[in-house]
């Protein structure tokens, strides 16, 4: 019931809330609008609907999010840049009862409420909040069922974990509702009410920079990506980014280049680096970060730091056997904020979900290790493993290789199966200095084994991205086999 | 209205970044109508024009041009400043 009451409170006198362009929603605007769409899914909905959110990212599809939050309607976030294709398979999977669309809010906005008999659904602390979809392995989303009290749990973290965030901050919504992520701006908004800017960032980086610089945003949370662009020698200093205290970076894993950046270019800012899959809520293990080598990196490793309130993390070998310190595990994930499971998906769901000591956890698939005190480092993935001539090649391993290039901000290595060679090693690097392909392998002669090395080298101005914001390894694989 | 030869100097540009030399941009070309104009040939784009013109643009400018005669009418503002 937290989640209810958090929303109640905060429509009864909501913060300051600014719609894509900047202009400012009134107060007045949101709480009309608000109880409109409220009104329109009690009179729509029963107890165990589910509403897919089919909007413009703007204010309203934030609303219409909260609306289902209080009233207890379980929401599936979808993106309207999204192909049909996949809206109709989840529609197969999820059997929503109600597409919310622009026209259907428009509409629900111009009429007058209508009375409604009930206040809200029936609530409980299991009862699904949200269904988030995220790609599958064999050509269908996969929906993750997270429930009330995991959210809520996320939620009452973040709020004890950042104490230093209040109305007077300015907080960028930079990522889609579609990606947990932008979760963390939605539990901020209802527990420390910051200024809530609805980027219009469309993978723009120049606006990105410009919105950041313009409202003077202080709060953040997004991918690494995002920074090692904006922070790169090419655009750094085009926006005025002083006004930032607290970027939360999660998504991926976090590059050294950019660890280095954020000294060499956001030194004021507290840079937290946090870890936890869609199938864990949001976040679940983080790190402020100290910015300074000792206390944040191992080798060239960016700590993730230390598991969060009543989230339970292993790190286990392939028989889910615990590993020692400094030895490499994949990390289990169990605790308050673990998913249902896949929704009517009872494959990939018992593929990833299993039980260990009586407890139920979460296989992500990421490999890591612990050090002395304690903190996570991710190094790659579980399936991030070829062989190419008989021996084994790591390709986040090669990655971080050729992260310590000074000259690289970031690197994507992907493998394409070859007749010949078992596999083709294509490596894609993004400089801030200019360098030729030969020169880059020249140095990678100096510190890779020769089986380890990259057959074709790639130098991008950026990464493609997927819908998340994360590298998107099967464009640059795509691009591998077209020959682009 | 820019000059012909920052449109003909501008469509170089875009037939480098985009690596096409049948490419032909009007005044009225937008993102829609070039292939693969994507965030990361937008960035290259962009970083490329100031390279070819000398020139920076601020963010301000580069969010209000909606168009490649947006774009050209800013190099021509700029370069005869």
């Amino acid at each position: 019931m937290k989640i209810q009451q958090w929303v109640r409170n905060f429509m009864e006198s909501p913060g300051s809330i600014y719609a894509r362009g900047g202009a400012a929603v009134t107060a007045g605007t949101l709480q009309r609008e608000y109880r409109r769409i409220r009104a329109c899914f009690l009179t729509r909905c029963a107890d165990s609907s589910i509403v897919a959110l089919y909007l413009e990212k703007d204010y309203r599809y934030l609303l219409s999010l909260l609306a289902c939050m209080e009233i207890g309607l379980t929401y599936i976030p979808l993106r309207r840049e999204w192909p049909d294709s996949r809206i109709e398979q989840i529609r197969r999977l999820s059997n929503f009862t109600l597409l919310l669309t622009d026209a259907l809010v428009e509409e629900a906005i111009a009429s007058e409420a209508p009375p409604v008999s009930r206040n809200s659904f029936a609530i409980a602390a299991d009862k699904p909040l949200y269904i988030m979809f995220t790609s599958g392995s064999t050509g269908e989303p996969k929906g993750a069922i997270i429930e009330r009290h995991a959210c809520e749990n996320f939620f009452e973290w973040l709020d004890a974990y950042l104490p230093g965030i209040n109305p007077q901050d300015r907080l960028l919504n930079s990522t889609d509702f579609t990606f947990d992520v932008s979760l963390v701006d939605v539990g901020l908004l209802l527990l420390k009410r910051p200024g809530f800017f609805l980027s219009d960032f469309r993978d723009d980086f120049f606006r990105l920079l410009g919105e950041l610089d313009a409202y003077r945003i202080s709060v953040i949370a997004t991918v690494p990506n995002n920074f090692s662009m904006m922070l790169s020698d090419r655009l750094a200093g085009r926006a005025d980014l002083s006004s930032l205290r607290h970027v939360l970076i999660a998504g991926s894993r976090f590059p050294y280049g950019l660890y280095q950046a954020f000294r060499k270019h956001l030194a004021a800012a507290r840079i937290y680096n946090c870890y936890g899959p869609t199938e864990a809520t949001v976040y679940c293990i983080v790190k402020a970060l100290e910015m300074n080598e000792a206390g944040d990196l191992a080798g060239q490793n960016v700590s993730i730091g230390v598991p969060i309130a009543n989230c339970d993390v292993l790190l286990l070998d392939p028989e889910q056997k615990p590993v020692g310190t400094n030895q490499e595990g994949e990390i289990y994930i169990g605790g308050r904020q673990l998913m249902r499971s896949y929704l009517n998906n009872a494959v990939e769901s018992e593929r990833s979900l299993c039980v260990i000591q009586g407890k139920r956890y979460y296989r992500s698939g990421d490999m890591a290790f612990r050090d002395g005190r304690g903190e996570l480092y991710v190094i790659g993935r579980a399936d991030d493993t070829i062989k190419i001539s008989g021996q084994r090649v790591n390709l986040s391993d090669v990655e971080a290789y050729v992260q310590r290039l000074n000259y690289v901000n970031g690197a994507a290595v992907v493998a394409v199966p070859h007749a010949q060679k078992e596999y083709l090693m294509y490596l894609f690097v993004v400089l801030n200095t200019p360098k030729e392909p030969q020169a880059i392998l020249s140095d990678l002669k100096e510190v890779l084994l020769k089986h380890q090395l990259p057959h074709k080298i790639r130098i991008l101005e950026q990464f493609p991205q997927n819908n998340s914001g994360k590298t998107c390894k099967k464009t640059l694989l795509a691009s591998c086999s077209s020959g682009a | 209205m820019p000059s012909k030869e920052i449109l003909s100097r501008l469509n170089r540009v875009f037939q480098k970044v985009f690596e096409d030399d049948a490419l032909t941009v009007t005044e009225s070309t937008t993102a829609r109508d070039v292939e693969n104009w994507d965030s990361l040939n937008h960035l290259e784009l962009i970083l490329s024009v100031e390279e070819e013109f000398g020139i920076k643009f601020s963010l301000g400018e580069l969010q209000d041009m909606k168009n490649v005669g947006m774009l050209a009418q800013s190099i021509e503002a700029k370069t005869t400043a």
